[in-house]
């Protein structure tokens, strides 16, 4: 098992530039940068071990390619100019991917994730129940407990216990046609596994000055939550009394 | 088959028809030890003999279709980034780039280790430990081989590769093709997903489970039944395919006298030819993917799901379209809960890992044209059936909260 200097192939040498390219592109998305990784834009933390992985197994494929002869095999002329081609066009994306954030325009595109449980009654978190069962006793003393930020998943999800609380929270600004005037959505992207999957979780919110906002801005929200019902759907409802342009979040995804 | 020396290749002219010549051509050896002569014409050990197979035309149309293909896409795609640095154009590039990458990133160490471990088969598991334990048990290995994800859990973009070496390897087509359909949704990740998704209901997952198992079986049945006489694979034969080192056909499963190092070493080379093989089919599934995720609107066909069969149709074409990974659908497919009937979330879960634009593209490595057209048609049939039938005979999923 040598390298076969004899017989240099155009294929095996593109190859590794493919496989060193890649190599190349792996280490570049786990560099930190910011305290965290260029890959948080792309992939949720929990999957990072597999580009790592990943990397390690097209080092020992680049190890395979020196260090074993050659197998003579594989695409020539105009398929192997096509096959590497194609092998490196999403490192020619990732410049491209690096400067860029979903737009408001994507997360309508996936649609706003939303909806609230249909509830028969709502409940209002700081009226104790007299007669409650055991189930309702520790939903009541767990009222109580609710943080004073809920996250916007939170509040998307089921808000039923914050109901009538005065709440602050974060998110993306949409505006659009099918919204009242004085009203935008609050939202921010829900990564499931990599931002391709992503889905836009929010509420809407209540705002005099809706209008005078832009589409994509990361704002902060005060305000205290309700209901409404938009489209035949009941969703969260803030009632802005403040709303605050504001940076973005060092990890502008939620996860679930 | 006329025997050629080795200095033929280069007197072809076109490089379409090299290519199909190099692969085409079977290389028998004999009494050589260790490592693959052929692929090195200047070892000493062994006196390789070539024998030309004739190339049938349709192997040229295949690969000049193919080639056609790959540029289209290439240009395309290239000239869609070139797009980006146009004002009207940024948003929609970036939002693409974005999605592309993100697909690209978390696919491809599935494909690499879906590589790897083909390799590893390829190297290390002999060709008669794999007809020993499938002789005379070809039907029951369709049952084992469409659950053994349980035991293999790999998605849809790993299995090809794997699936591929294992039909080389002398595994039954209907073995092969049952854990093609079936691996990719009975496995303990997918179920873990699907149980998170849809929150702990039972139901579906124990639905997405049964159907997928199911169809994987039936469906590998009726193809091979079909195909009982035919070729199938690209490559028909063991002793014709691209086999263990690459070269095309050996009767030797790796390099006999070699130490593991070097066995290991071997296995990662096919491992490589595999990701190339394989990955060019990866990247234009990816990129079609996300260009459909950036430019289809959810939203937008709300209005074509108020009739289950049209919106179990309309899922299952999404399925097609979207290229999702088995181990994230369930999350896609529960956004639409409450929106769509169980049954068209469930057929979107069920096919997309069966059949989607990447993996007919793999496929492309794999089976001939007509297998492909025989095995989507089935797979898209059977599923639409067992839906219909779960729409239409239980009203829904049996149990669904």
């Amino acid at each position: 098992m040598h390298s076969n200097q004899d017989k240099p192939s155009f294929s095996r040498l593109f190859q590794l530039i493919v496989l060193l390219a890649w190599i190349v592109a792996f280490w570049v998305l786990l560099q930190q940068s910011e305290s965290r990784p260029l890959l948080a834009k792309f992939l949720r933390p929990d999957y990072w071990w597999l580009v790592q992985a990943g990397t390690a197994i097209l080092i020992f494929f680049v190890i395979s390619q020196v260090y074993c002869e050659p197998h003579n095999r594989g695409r020539r002329g105009l398929g192997l100019l096509l096959q590497i081609g194609i092998m490196i066009l999403p490192l020619l994306y990732l410049p491209t991917a690096a400067v860029s954030n979903l737009s408001p325009e994507a997360a309508k595109k996936r649609s706003f994730l939303m909806a609230q449980p249909q509830k028969q009654k709502d409940k209002t978190s700081r009226q104790p129940k007299s007669d409650s069962v055991s189930g309702d006793t520790s939903e009541s003393e767990s009222d109580y407990n609710l943080p004073e930020n809920p996250s916007l998943l939170r509040l998307a999800l089921d808000a039923t216990p914050y109901t009538g609380r005065r709440v602050t929270t974060t998110g993306m600004v949409y505006v659009g046609d099918k919204l009242p005037e004085n009203a935008f959505l609050c939202y921010r992207l829900l990564m499931f596994c990599c931002a391709a999957d992503a889905k836009a979780v929010g509420v809407v919110v209540e705002y005099d000055k809706s209008r005078n906002l832009t589409k994509g801005d990361w704002v902060q929200v005060e305000g205290t939550v309700g209901f409404t019902t938009l489209g035949g759907q009941r969703l969260t409802r803030i009632s802005a009394e403040k709303v605050t342009p504001t940076s973005p979040p060092k990890d502008p995804y939620l996860f679930p | 088959m006329t025997p050629v020396d080795t200095t033929m290749g280069s007197s072809i002219g076109t490089a379409l028809f090299e290519e199909r010549h190099h692969l085409r051509t079977e290389i028998v050896h004999r009494n050589h030890p260790g490592e693959c002569t052929s692929c090195n014409p200047g070892s000493p050990s062994g006196q390789p003999r070539l024998v030309e197979v004739a190339v049938p035309t349709f192997f040229q149309r295949t690969d000049a279709a193919i080639l056609i293909i790959e540029a289209v896409f290439l240009c395309g795609a290239i000239g869609l980034l070139c797009l980006g640095t146009v004002q009207g154009f940024r948003e929609l590039v970036g939002d693409l780039a974005i999605s592309f990458l993100a697909i690209m990133v978390e696919a491809m160490p599935f494909m690499l280790l879906g590589s790897i471990v083909g390799g590893l088969i390829e190297t290390f598991v002999p060709e008669d430990l794999v007809s020993r334990f499938v002789k005379g048990r070809t039907t029951a290995a369709v049952f084992i081989a469409a659950g053994l994800g349980l035991i293999f859990p790999v998605c849809e973009c790993a299995i090809v590769p794997v699936v591929r070496r294992l039909l080389r390897k002398g595994v039954p087509l209907s073995a092969g093709l049952a854990f093609l359909l079936g691996g990719p949704i009975v496995n303990p990740i997918v179920a873990g997903s699907t149980w998170l998704a849809y929150r702990f209901d039972w139901s579906f997952l124990g639905t997405r489970m049964i159907c997928g198992y199911t169809i994987a079986v039936v469906v590998a049945l009726i193809v091979t039944f079909l195909f009982r006489d035919k070729g199938v694979l690209l490559v028909e034969s063991p002793s014709e395919s691209v086999l263990a080192c690459g070269c095309s056909g050996h009767d030797h499963p790796a390099p006999v006298a070699a130490d593991r190092v070097s066995k290991f070493f071997f296995a990662l080379q096919h491992a490589s030819d595999d990701f190339f093989d394989v990955g060019r089919f990866l990247v234009i599934g990816a990129f079609l993917a996300a260009l459909a995720r950036t430019t289809i609107g959810v939203d937008a066909l709300r209005d074509f799901f108020a009739f289950p069969g049209m919106a179990i149709i309309l899922m299952m074409g999404l399925a097609i379209a979207l290229n999702l990974c088995s181990e994230t659908d369930a999350f896609i497919a529960a956004g639409f809960r409450g929106v769509l009937p169980d049954t068209a979330q469930m057929a979107f879960m069920v096919l997309g890992p069966m059949l989607d634009i990447k993996l007919i593209l793999m496929y492309l490595t794999m089976f001939r044209k007509r297998v492909i057209l025989t095995l989507s048609l089935l797979t898209f049939a059977a599923v639409l059936a067992a839906m219909m039938l779960l729409q239409c005979g239980f009203g829904g999923l049996p149990g669904a909260q």
